[in-house]
């Protein structure tokens, strides 16, 4: 074998590898944050699994309606990003709600699992007409519950 | 080794560092187009991981259609690219007409576990008495809701 050849495969072989090794380097990397993103779904999956809330019961005045919602899930949930709908409409939290976690002994603030949350919000629901009660926890799940005043 | 040997080994040489040098040039904007399509391909799906949305309510009481979504996800989502279907028929929405529920201020992102409402404007509902809205977001992430 030539000087030349021998030339030509050490550059040829040098190449490959540089060109292989800067392939494998971004797949990798690319694959290591992919790896991340997967790992954080499979997370957020099993917090949404995890998340469940019960309308246990509802009573409606002339002028409220308040009602108790219970975290029989296995986390703990946050008020501040829970959302509120009676009759389908927003409740504002500021103007026209009052909440409250009850028997929050552990953890003050944040509704644990067996907490139960009460709401009261000004609502005039009419006699003898189907109202709804909805709630969506941060994560997304929800339950709602039918009532009549 | 004569002269010419050396010559010609010489010369040898040049063609081959030469002929590398090409080749290099050329695999080197090969490797840099697939390292970038791999990165852009890359961010793709871990936005889309990401993201995710729920359609939470829809109101249609009083004549006007209000869908409020929230972000369940990870990622803020930008709302101009936003898209709204109601009863398979694209509904075409403003600025002004997403909003944040509780100051009915335009809504232009919407945060990790944040909700919007989309009013869509003069909506024609089908016949039938089951209705269908449909959120997509930018990156193709959808939810639907029954009414």
């Amino acid at each position: 074998m030539g000087l030349s050849t021998t030339y030509a495969n050490v550059v040829m072989f040098t190449l490959v590898l540089t060109v292989l090794s800067l392939l494998f380097s971004t797949f990798a990397s690319n694959l290591g944050d992919m790896r991340l993103d997967v790992l954080a779904q499979g997370d957020y999956l099993s917090r949404r699994l995890d998340t469940s809330v019960d309308l246990a019961s509802v009573t409606a005045s002339s002028n409220d309606v308040s009602f108790y919602v219970l975290n029989d899930g296995k986390v703990p949930l946050i008020v501040n990003c829970t959302d509120f709908y009676v009759d389908r409409q927003w409740v504002t939290p500021q103007d026209k709600m009052e909440v409250l976690i009850l028997n929050d002994t552990f953890d003050p603030g944040l509704w644990n699992p067996h907490e139960a949350l009460k709401v009261k919000v000004d609502y005039s629901a009419d006699v003898g007409v189907a109202h709804e009660v909805k709630v969506v926890t941060c994560n997304g799940v929800s339950d709602s519950m039918i009532f009549y005043r | 080794m004569g002269f010419s040997t050396v010559a010609a080994q010489l010369l040898f040489f040049i063609a081959v560092v030469a002929i590398s040098a090409g080749v290099i040039a050329v695999f080197s904007g090969y490797v840099d187009q697939a390292t970038n399509a791999m990165s852009d391909k890359q961010q793709y799906i871990s936005g889309q991981l990401r993201t995710d949305v729920r359609v939470t309510n829809v109101d249609n009481s009083s004549g006007h259609l209000y869908v409020y979504v929230k972000n369940v996800g990870n990622q803020q989502i930008k709302t101009n690219c936003t898209e709204l279907y109601v009863d398979n028929g694209w509904v075409s929405l403003t600025a002004s007409n997403i909003q944040e529920p509780s100051t009915s201020n335009p809504a232009e992102y919407l945060s990790p576990e944040g909700t919007m409402v989309l009013k869509a404007p003069a909506v024609e509902l089908s016949g039938s008495s089951v209705h269908e809205v449909k959120f997509i977001t930018c990156n193709g992430i959808s939810d639907t809701e029954n009414f």
